[in-house]
């Protein structure tokens, strides 16, 4: 099986380094899909607009 | 419904996320310039001891980058997720320089770093010696773009603010590229990478010279990294020196607060080498300074003075009250972009627009703001002092003491003598977590003393955040906490295995604990990888 790999991937720092890799991405893209997905807003210039001059955004002193 | 919780929250996230993220950068800034110097020691003079250096070296080196990459990624994801509003107001033009250090340092720097590792086989020595050296390159122009981006946050030339898009936009891409404040923070930091770089050579150098081990291995690495350590630490200081003097042109608040410099001073302004910082009361206890020195060094000259806290109070305080008709005026064109009076006052009042939208931490109606709101924004645009105070003058002596270790390893290194010197030795082993200390410390400076502001004197923090929830902020704070804290715990089982295997990890068998055979190849310690890297 090893034969159908990419030069760099026969290596074993090479194998290590892509598993590494992958799974961080995967950890990353985990965590921001659990508490972001859907919930960050997309801003545009009204909201922006919003924001600065109409905002609702009263915070404690 | 925004709150001073979910403020703290976001700025924690994403200062613990840079600050972890920055445990694994300096090493790659440094060491890949060291590898440049051992490789071409080794080109030059062909004798194999300086090849066995590059790759043990650079094993270390592939340990690091290995677990450091991807950890910067959160940070750019956070600025779509926890600051919406920040990546609206200046996407366009924080945007370009993240977007180009995606795509050519990075590239440049990922693709360098694969042929250094999978190269030695395939490519001549100058060849791969040239890898090494683009590999070196391209990990610090990763840096250089972003510290202009940065830079540009500290101090944001260039640009301009649109009411019709409600969004800063770039009018001058060079001079966001040259401006002075990122090329200060571009060379002081990695020059402070290199002197980390350095001292982990020198300190796991030491450790073999005081353990009797591969001596002849450790002599050359030590020589190295004490005279590339010495230039490093020599330089990181002047151009710390020339930083700080480019706060003190473009951030006076900060300046101001690094130094506890309540009062303005006549030139030139003394140094505080100590003090207790009192908030409270505005003033110093138990002061300890040096005269002039604070004047010459922030001003460059003798008759220039730097102002004090409250005089930028003073002035931040008649900068709100224009601000207050600027956001006034940007409500009214929003209703009305023809509306030429509000065009005209928006025009006369937009420099200070920003100070203006500091009060919307106090009220929803600026125009409404009572004098003790506007007091409490004036006190906003001041960072808190002693953090800052003291995390300066940490970071300060702790670069002094760098400059002395090296000075003090390449005079006896020149003399030839280092090896007797075991107090010296101890020192550079037990220094070596020292330089990550103060390059955190430097950044703690660096953005702790830009608050209030995401976007100095334009974009104050608690308008740049995102509507989320407490509740994911703490997840995802726990998460990440987590998560970098395994890659931290990790790297560092990694790198003391490996230094403790030294270069007998290698397979040459031309190291402690192997059997010795000429052209290499004997039996290595349980546990040690032949020929992995």
């Amino acid at each position: 099986m090893k034969k159908f790999l990419p030069d760099f991937l026969q290596h074993p720092l090479g194998r290590e380094i892509a598993l590494a890799i992958a799974i961080k991405l995967l950890v990353i893209v985990a965590i921001f899909y659990a508490f972001f997905d859907g919930r960050a807003v997309d801003p545009d210039a009204d909201s922006v607009a919003d924001r600065l001059v109409n905002s609702q955004q009263h915070t404690s002193p | 419904m925004l709150t001073e919780e979910l403020v703290d929250l976001s700025r924690l996230q994403f200062a613990v996320t840079a600050l972890y993220h920055f445990l694994f950068v300096p090493l790659t800034l440094g060491l890949a310039f060291i590898l440049v110097i051992m490789e071409l020691t080794y080109v030059i003079t062909d004798r194999p001891i300086y090849k066995d250096m590059v790759r043990f070296w650079g094993k270390l080196f592939g340990i690091n980058f290995a677990l450091g990459v991807t950890t910067g990624i959160t940070m750019e994801f956070q600025f779509g997720t926890n600051w919406a509003y920040y990546s609206h107001y200046v996407g366009d033009i924080f945007g370009a320089p993240l977007a180009i250090e995606g795509l050519m340092a990075f590239f440049l720097e990922s693709t360098f770093i694969g042929l250094f590792f999978f190269g030695w086989d395939r490519l001549n020595k100058w060849k791969h010696f040239m890898v090494t050296v683009l590999m070196a390159v391209g990990s610090n122009l990763s840096a250089l773009w972003i510290l202009i981006a940065n830079g540009w946050m500290q101090d944001p030339i260039g640009a301009e603010f649109s009411y019709i898009t409600m969004r800063m936009e770039m009018t001058d891409f060079w001079a966001i590229v040259f401006n002075p404040t990122a090329q200060a923070k571009f060379v002081h930091t990695v020059s402070a990478g290199y002197v980390t770089a350095s001292l982990f050579v020198l300190g796991i150098s030491s450790y073999y010279l005081l353990k009797g081990r591969d001596l002849d291995f450790a002599r050359r690495s030590f020589r190295i990294a004490a005279g590339f350590g010495f230039a490093s630490a020599l330089s990181v200081i002047v151009l710390g020196d020339e930083s700080g003097y480019t706060v003190s042109e473009s951030q006076k608040a900060k300046m101001a607060a690094i130094e506890a410099m309540w009062e303005t001073e006549p030139a030139p302004a003394a140094f505080t080498v100590f003090a207790l910082p009192n908030e409270a009361a505005q003033r110093n206890d138990y002061e300890l300074q040096i005269p002039y020195v604070l004047g010459l060094i922030g001003t460059r000259s003798t008759t220039e003075t730097l102002p004090g806290i409250k005089e930028i109070k003073d002035k931040n305080r008649t900068r709100i009250e224009s601000g207050i008709h600027a956001v006034v005026a940007l409500e009214r064109l929003r209703k009305d972009r023809n509306n030429a009076q509000a065009l005209a006052t928006f025009e006369a009042h937009k420099a200070d627009l920003g100070f203006g939208l500091l009060l919307k931490r106090y009220t929803v109606d600026v125009a409404q703001a009572t004098p003790e709101m506007i007091q409490q924004a004036v006190d906003s645009t001041i960072p808190r002092v002693a953090p800052l105070f003291w995390s300066f003058r940490i970071m300060v002596a702790l670069g002094f003491a760098f400059l002395l270790l090296f000075g003090l390893a390449l005079f006896y290194s020149v003399k030839g003598t280092f090896i007797e010197k075991k107090w010296l030795l101890r020192w550079a082993l037990w220094f070596i977590p020292m330089p990550w200390i103060a390059a955190e410390l430097g950044w703690v400076v660096a953005e702790y003393g830009r608050q209030p502001w995401t976007i100095y004197g334009v974009l104050p923090t608690h308008i740049s955040v995102s509507n989320i929830s407490v509740g994911n902020l703490y997840g995802s704070l726990a998460g990440f906490v987590g998560f970098y804290t395994v890659l931290l715990v990790v790297e560092m089982y990694l790198m003391t295995k490996y230094a403790r295997l030294g270069p007998a990890s290698l397979g040459t068998g031309r190291y402690n604990g192997e059997t010795r055979q000429s052209g290499g190849g004997g039996p290595l310690p349980a546990g040690a990888p032949a020929n992995r890297i």
